[in-house]
């Protein structure tokens, strides 16, 4: 299976909760998951998230303490990361103020072991789709070089539309293929998602794949799942950051439960060669197209 | 005298303020420029706050600065609550691309030293295939990127610079706008920038620590007679309007950069002579952008055409256009 590769418009649109989701999706699935996330900077709590997300246990039916059922713990889940930057910067930034060089080779080498030994693997990119890793190498390059294809995930700010379209041309000129974005409702007073939907259809030509909604500021969920012995069982506990990963950890479960991002498992995952992705994109015009052609016919008069 | 074009890689870059100071700059040196900004939201936030720097400025407030408050200001307000397209195309009729063009052209015509401020990002749409950064390569004008020193701003002024080359608005370079004190260091920033890009930084406004310059009080907008054309129509009175929260400390932060000197080099772009062949881009596009005009409730450009056809049509005819 394809490695899937989530980049978005901006840094703190919620990657890490979107690609979080996915990779319990994947593993809730039966497939044996990896979660990669080559670049990190200003500590390494995305990975915690992303592990804790894939493989925290589900509650035991009926009491409130973590069972050890539903989890998907070491061996059927992993987690890694190549680079991580102590400066909160970009890779491009943060590798040279500490001496440290980059190596897309080794990123690229520890890509096709995850394939080899997962069914599946979720790619995390750092920043929005061009932030720099050298000093003309992109993110959309590294997705581009992984053959993955992309979810540009952004938030229902004012700029999500723009950013959207400016992230998609992004990709495409740097040859990297976009499946499709992943609106998350992270602003209170932003867009409704569906006039985001609506104005992305208009300025992207890739389809809104789905939308995570807006989840309320302590939302249930603490102390549910058993994000401590998730993180244990994977090695990635004791990690400056991963203590914060409950937060986002829960988040990306809630997304992955309430069945948000089924939509863009169903193509980011499924389908081969990018098939389900570009036959689904093909039924959504032809059936806007439909529906254009219904107004105008019942409507009023063609106009012009 | 010279025109610049200020746009920015989001919303709340600080574009006005850097338009505030450079009209501020402009009037200083002499000139008597002409702020436009096309979309604007209903409180016309920004129109008060450039409007505040000026007078800043000025002597006295009735002479001077022929500040043009937006010239479509009435057509093309959009509620701030919402995203400038959907404000702007949510009457169901769109924006009418030729007639801002022709007002741009008109006033670059008029004044000489005209400011031009964009809304949101360059890439956002202004109608359907048509986004700020066309409009920007329609202006012909010497265009500037704001963008900040908040992390993930690189990424950002990569992305636009490549959707302003792609979209042939190359800018002149980037103002980095040090509004986020946990953000990079300014030298840093702009150095990155600089490297990734290629395009080169303007200036660099650090106003942490700095004291914000004194805005002039009293009548400002009683005395400051509305800008009326030849037929007669006020465009844009600010009379008896009551000026929003935020429009004066980004006046404040506009006499602030303009004191500290920070645009010198900005400056001598704007009040650089502008060639001819500007006013000529400028001028073509106008006519050229008439047959966006889309009758009311036909829903963009390719609503009323059929999918697949008219839109590898509409590429080819703009490709075709733009190289006239």
């Amino acid at each position: 299976m394809r490695p899937v590769f989530v980049s978005g418009t901006d840094t703190g649109v919620g990657k890490t909760v979107v690609a979080g989701a996915l990779a319990r999706t994947a593993a809730a699935a039966g497939c044996r998951t990896a979660v990669y996330k080559p670049f990190m900077a200003g500590g390494t709590g995305d990975i915690a998230v992303l592990a804790a997300a894939a493989a925290a246990a589900a509650p035991a039916a009926g009491s409130a303490a973590p069972g050890n059922d539903g989890g998907h713990a070491a061996g059927t889940v992993a987690a890694h990361y190549e680079y991580a930057f102590r400066t909160p910067a970009s890779p491009y930034t943060a590798a040279r103020l500490e001496g440290t060089s980059i190596d897309i080779g080794a990123v690229l080498d520890r890509l096709a072991q995850l394939r080899r030994d997962y069914e599946a693997v979720v790619v995390e990119g750092i920043g929005g789709a061009m932030t720099p890793l050298l000093r003309d190498y992109f993110v959309a390059d590294l997705a581009r070089d992984m053959a993955a294809p992309v979810a540009i995930v952004t938030s229902n700010g004012f700029d999500a539309a723009g950013h959207s379209a400016m992230a998609e041309s992004s990709c495409r000129r740097h040859g990297a293929h976009v499946a499709g974005f992943v609106i998350n409702c992270i602003s209170e007073y932003g867009y409704v998602p569906a006039a985001l939907r609506g104005e992305i259809g208009a300025v992207a030509e890739a389809p809104v794949l789905a939308t995570v909604k807006r989840q309320k500021a302590g939302a249930p969920g603490g102390g549910r799942y058993d994000i401590g012995g998730a993180l244990r069982a994977l090695g990635v506990d004791g990690q400056a950051g991963a203590k914060g990963a409950e937060p986002g950890a829960y988040a990306a479960i809630r997304a992955f439960e309430g069945g948000y991002v089924d939509g863009a498992a169903r193509i980011m995952f499924g389908g081969g060669r990018g098939g389900g992705a570009a036959a689904r994109w093909r039924e959504q015009r032809r059936r806007r197209r439909m529906r254009r052609k219904k107004a105008r016919e019942s409507g009023r008069p063609a106009a012009g | 005298m010279g025109t610049v074009f200020v746009a920015g890689t989001e919303i709340g870059v600080g574009k006005t303020v850097v338009a505030g100071a450079l009209v501020r700059a402009a009037i200083k040196a002499g000139a008597r420029p002409a702020f436009l900004k096309p979309f604007v939201t209903d409180d016309r936030e920004d129109m008060h706050a450039v409007l505040l720097a000026a007078m800043g400025a000025m002597k006295r407030p009735t002479k001077g600065v022929a500040v043009a408050p937006a010239v479509c200001t009435a057509e093309y307000t959009f509620n701030s609550q919402a995203s400038p397209y959907t404000g702007m195309s949510g009457s169901g009729e769109g924006v009418d691309v030729g007639a801002v063009l022709g007002t741009i052209s008109e006033m670059c015509g008029d004044t000489g030293t005209v400011i031009m401020e964009g809304s949101g990002g360059v890439m956002t749409p202004i109608r359907r295939g048509y986004y700020m950064a066309d409009l920007m390569a329609d202006a012909a004008m010497s265009s500037v990127v704001v963008t900040t020193n908040r992390i993930g701003s690189l990424g950002l002024a990569a992305m636009s610079a490549e959707a302003c080359k792609e979209r042939r608005a190359p800018p002149i370079g980037f103002v980095v706008n040090c509004i986020d004190p946990g953000g990079y260091e300014p030298d840093q920033i702009a150095g990155d920038i600089r490297d990734v890009t290629g395009a080169p930084v303007l200036a660099v406004l650090d106003m942490h620590g700095r004291r914000p310059a004194r805005v002039r009080k009293g009548s400002l907008f009683g005395s400051l007679p509305p800008r009326a054309d030849a037929d007669g129509t006020i465009k844009g009175g600010f009379l008896g309007e009551r000026m929003p929260e935020g429009a004066k400390r980004s006046a404040a932060a506009s006499g602030a950069i303009h004191e500290g000197g920070r645009l010198a080099g900005m400056v001598d772009v704007l009040l650089a002579k502008e060639d001819r062949r500007a006013q000529e881009v400028r001028d073509s596009a106008v006519e050229r952008r008439r047959w966006r005009l889309v009758p009311a409730g036909s829903g963009g450009r390719r609503g009323a055409g059929a999918q697949r056809g008219g839109r590898k049509k509409g590429k080819k005819k703009k490709k075709g256009s733009r190289a006239q």
